[in-house]
């Protein structure tokens, strides 16, 4: 499995339906992934619309030397901190959406974590702090090897490690016995 | 949460809002850069040959470009054209006789040569004096002459004084102060004039036109007794010869008078370049080495 890098190499050479299987493939993982960091899945999903639209925009900048997912969920990472930075200087969120956003943020867990454990699990990475929850997501929920999950954070392997470490270890407590059998 | 495929067509959409948009950016930096490219290469081109062509030749750089300080183009030799172009800080234009012999307008019968340039310069029936080069070879001053040179032609000589006769050949070489005969060898010397100083010479008689002049001249004109400010002081007389290729001429002019101006044209120019040619030649280290 190339993780969408084959797919877009058609896309790239004029293949329209290898746009969709890129989209089918990673799209949801990818507004899942960045909901961790804007906690608004309309804004995920708009922000996850801009990475995708860089795609097609921006057709050469991917150089194939990452997979396609490792390269969205960086650009994901990356727009999703700029997001939180301005939103921090706007600072303000609409009645409308707040009210829904309980309602979407289940749907999309539906959506990607169809798996029961998983979403246990996922319960308990909301109480995380925020470096912990996203090597958590990369490696457990998008299961993205360490040096990948490194690419996304901007970090080396050996942080990821002891993140990661760190991370399963307050996961633990928080699971409590059934964190044990979980993990 | 929005559909798959209306995700899809929102990506497509913003797509290409971003590449028409990127597209009208380029287009736009464009529109600004190629202008300002071909305004600044039109200026480089047109005005900078410009700026520097006049910061190697500032015009008050006397040694620079052309001798006389002529425009380009003009003829050097004219009299009418003999004006300084160093004009522009409107000063008193220079006439080449002062330039050449660093006197001022006032002096002597000089100032009348500088007046007579200036009124045949506006003067709409100014005689045309055979040009002894084209504008396009005239002669290198740093240089020495060649060959083909027509100064290896030219020579001249002056007599001028009063009871003791000043004499210069510039063919021997002979330079005579104040004897009774030129072929006393009392009181003489060679020597040699400098390229510059010939040329200036050169150009000085060039410009007078010295064929029109008859063989004994009086600037003064025919009755004498009639001039206005006619002096009762010792005359001098002056006698110029002049040889360029084939062609001599002698000039003998009597009963001069010093401080005295001609009121003739002709008569001021010669009594100018005389005067121009006295000064060079009393300013060598030979004349003032002799006693």
């Amino acid at each position: 499995m190339d993780n969408g890098a084959g797919s877009y190499r058609r896309f790239l050479d004029g293949d329209e339906s290898a746009f969709d299987e890129i989209m089918n493939e990673l799209f949801s993982s990818l507004v899942f992934f960045i909901d961790r960091y804007v906690h608004d899945v309309c804004a995920a999903e708009d922000i996850a619309i801009d990475v995708f639209s860089d795609l097609v925009v921006h057709k050469h900048r991917y150089n194939f030397k990452v997979t396609l997912k490792t390269y969205l969920f960086m650009l994901g990472r990356s727009r999703a901190l700029d997001y939180i930075r301005h939103r921090k200087i706007i600072g303000f969120e609409e009645l409308s959406e707040a009210q829904k956003q309980p309602c979407d943020e289940e749907t999309l867990e539906e959506i990607v974590l169809a798996d029961e454990r998983k979403r246990a699990v996922n319960a308990a990475i909301a109480k995380l702090p925020g470096d912990m929850r996203t090597v958590i997501h990369l490696v457990y929920f998008e299961e993205l090897t360490y040096d990948e999950a490194a690419k996304v954070m901007k970090k080396n392997r050996k942080q990821v490690d002891n993140l990661l470490y760190r991370a399963k270890k307050e996961l633990r407590i928080i699971l409590g016995e059934d964190g044990e059998l979980l993990l | 949460m929005r559909e798959l495929n209306e995700c899809k067509a929102e990506i497509f959409r913003r797509s290409e809002n971003r590449i028409n948009r990127r597209k009208k950016n380029i287009s736009r930096a464009l529109a600004f850069c190629v202008p300002l490219f071909l305004a600044v290469t039109a200026w480089s081109v047109t005005l900078l040959p410009t700026v520097m062509y006049d910061g190697i030749n500032c015009p008050c750089d006397t040694d620079s470009g052309n001798e006389s300080g002529l425009k380009e183009g003009e003829d050097g030799f004219r009299p009418g054209a003999a004006v300084s172009a160093d004009m522009t800080d409107g000063s008193e234009p220079v006439s080449v006789i002062d330039e050449v012999s660093g006197t001022k307008p006032s002096e002597s019968y000089t100032s009348s040569a500088s007046d007579y340039i200036k009124e045949e310069s506006s003067s709409p029936e100014r005689p045309e004096i055979p040009q002894p080069y084209e504008s396009s070879d005239k002669p290198d001053n740093t240089e020495p002459p060649t060959e083909d040179d027509p100064l290896n032609n030219f020579s001249f000589s002056l007599n001028w004084g009063g009871s003791g006769m000043n004499y210069y050949n510039s063919k021997t070489g002979m330079l005579v102060k104040k004897t009774d005969s030129a072929t006393d060898p009392i009181n003489s010397t060679n020597c040699r004039l400098t390229f510059e100083q010939t040329l200036k010479i050169y150009k000085l008689i060039s410009a007078l036109e010295v064929d029109s002049y008859p063989d004994s001249y009086n600037p003064y004109g025919d009755d004498p007794a009639e001039f206005p400010n006619y002096p009762q002081s010792e005359p001098i007389i002056l006698i110029l010869s002049v040889s360029c290729d084939d062609t001599d001429k002698t000039v003998t002019a009597d009963n001069i008078f010093e401080n005295c101006e001609s009121a003739d044209i002709k008569g001021q120019a010669f009594l100018g370049v005389c005067k121009a040619i006295e000064e060079i030649l009393t300013g060598t280290e030979a004349w003032n080495a002799l006693p």
